[in-house]
């Protein structure tokens, strides 16, 4: 029993290569009929397997194209060829050229490479060697404080700014005959009037003085301020010539924030300074009108004929 | 730098596969010119006996262990390996021509069948041919079998691997195989041609063969 199950269904096989159905022992006859019909199967089969073992591939299949052959090493190439391994490859050919005339390249290449490092490393180490001198201390001298070339509420004329335009520079030139008419009304008037003559003139100097600090065509102003102040007391009453001086006094400080404005950096562009120009012509076209009147004023009225004012200019003085 | 060049005729499937995996071309040449017949001869068998075909797949099959060498396992053996994954392209490629592999095979074995017949004997190329159609109308996990065993003698141990099945399965197999191709080309045999045609011309009396 126990020889019977050592032959499965699967072995028949080897009985099959080795023996015909006659040389087959009982045991393993008893077993082939087990699993197949008789001898004819057994036998078919055992020619069947010898045929198949016997047959032999056609010659032309044995063997394939080299066009095979190279496409799939050219693949396995493709495929195998990391680009550090290109760089590598080229890295070796300069280092080991084949020809020994040629090995100058790759020691030209080294000699320079290590005199980039050992210059390197020199330089490095010079560097540490004396580090104090980058924290070397410079003696810087001490700028003197400067001197303000415009004191803020007596700014000179020649620190003053250049008129910026031509109608700035016209009206300039206008106001000039106009303060030396204002002026020449005031020596006039002193020869008129010599008691009240020296009051005003101290007043106009005042005037004068407290104004040349300003530009040229403040001074202007300013003169031509005086003189209209005078003419005024000589018409008016005492507040009147008050507020002139006043108003004389207090026109520089005025000016002078305006230079300050005009020099700033909103002031870069010229629109404000064209601005400036344009409302000084303007102001300065109402002065001009105002001073007319005011010489005819002086012209027609005398101060030495108001007795009020005198009385008044001895008292304040 | 012949000095260095070690011989790779020496080495085995796998310690070659080894220096593949490495980029050693000269190793995947090596396999490519030990497992090239075989192969052919294997796809030829196996699909249809197309010849252009079976080398398209051979060359397919050496690509893709060009491309992805890394995919072998060092446990198995390089030839199991080998044949089970040819093996698994033949299955994709006979699901994709199954049309055509139960139409036109079918026919030329037609053809070829009543040649043999009325052949005088055993003529071996007519068998091969009349093998070829059979063992195509088989089940390909079967055909597969028989073509490993008894064309490319693997050993059934290998056969078992490349498939990953047990052996007896594999012995079940070839056994049921030939039983069946056995009934099939019987015709070849000149003894059961005999036996066959006897009861034609004098059956016996008491009706046994």
């Amino acid at each position: 029993m126990e020889r019977r199950e050592h032959y499965d269904p699967e072995d028949i096989e080897q009985l099959l290569m080795e023996r015909s159905y006659d040389e087959l022992l009982d045991e393993e006859r008893a077993y082939v009929l087990r699993h197949l019909s008789g001898r004819e199967e057994y036998e078919a089969m055992r020619k069947l397997l010898d045929h198949v073992q016997r047959s032999e591939p056609e010659p032309e299949l044995l063997d394939a194209d080299p066009a095979v052959r190279a496409h799939v090493m050219q693949v396995f190439r493709d495929q195998s060829k990391p680009q550090w391994r290109v760089w590598l490859n080229s890295v070796g050919a300069l280092l080991m050229p084949e020809e020994a005339s040629a090995m100058w390249r790759p020691a030209l290449a080294l000699a320079g490479l290590a005199a980039v490092i050992t210059t390197g490393v020199w330089l490095y180490r010079s560097g540490d060697q004396a580090p104090d001198q980058l924290a070397d201390l410079k003696k810087v001298e001490q700028a003197e404080p400067r001197k303000p070339s415009v004191p803020v509420d007596n700014a000179p004329t020649a620190d003053a700014p250049a008129p910026t335009t031509k109608n700035e520079l016209a009206a300039q030139q206008q106001l000039q005959p106009t303060v030396s008419n204002a002026q020449g009304t005031l020596q006039e008037e002193r020869r008129e009037a010599p008691a009240t003559g020296s009051a005003l003139e101290e007043v106009a100097n005042v005037a004068i003085a407290s104004a040349e600090p300003v530009a040229d065509e403040e001074v202007a102003y300013a003169r031509k301020d005086v003189a209209a102040s005078a003419d005024r007391m000589r018409n008016a009453d005492t507040v009147q010539f008050e507020d002139a001086v006043k108003f004389t006094q207090a026109a520089p400080t005025a000016t002078n924030s305006g230079y300050v404005n005009n020099w700033s950096l909103a002031n870069a562009d010229g629109t404000v300074a064209r601005q400036t120009a344009a409302a000084k012509e303007k102001k300065m076209e109402d002065r001009r009108s105002k001073a007319g009147s005011d010489r005819e004023r002086a012209s027609s009225r005398s101060l030495s004929e108001d007795q009020t004012a005198i009385a008044l200019l001895n008292a304040a003085w | 730098m012949a000095f260095f060049r070690t011989d790779l005729t020496g080495l085995s499937d796998e310690r070659l596969m080894e220096l593949v995996v490495r980029g050693d071309e000269r190793a995947f040449g090596a396999l490519y010119d030990r497992y090239r017949r075989k192969l052919l001869t294997y796809f030829h068998r196996m699909l249809w006996q197309d010849r252009e075909r079976a080398q398209d797949f051979m060359q397919d099959l050496f690509a893709k262990i060009a491309q992805r060498p890394e995919s072998y396992d060092p446990a198995r053996p390089f030839s199991t390996w080998l044949y089970s994954v040819a093996n698994n392209m033949c299955k994709n490629e006979y699901r994709r021509e199954e049309v055509r592999r139960t139409a036109a095979p079918r026919l030329k074995a037609e053809t070829d069948h009543i040649q043999a017949i009325h052949g005088d004997g055993v003529d071996r190329a007519n068998f091969r041919e009349r093998l070829d159609v059979e063992l195509d109308k088989l089940d390909p996990d079967h055909k597969a079998t028989f073509v490993m065993r008894y064309h490319e003698d693997l050993a059934i141990k290998e056969i078992a691997v490349a498939f990953g099945c047990s052996e007896g399965t594999v012995k079940s197999r070839l056994f049921y195989t030939l039983k069946k191709l056995a009934a099939r080309l019987k015709e070849f045999d000149p003894k059961a041609l005999h036996q066959t045609q006897a009861p034609l011309s004098g059956r016996s009396d008491d009706g046994t063969t």
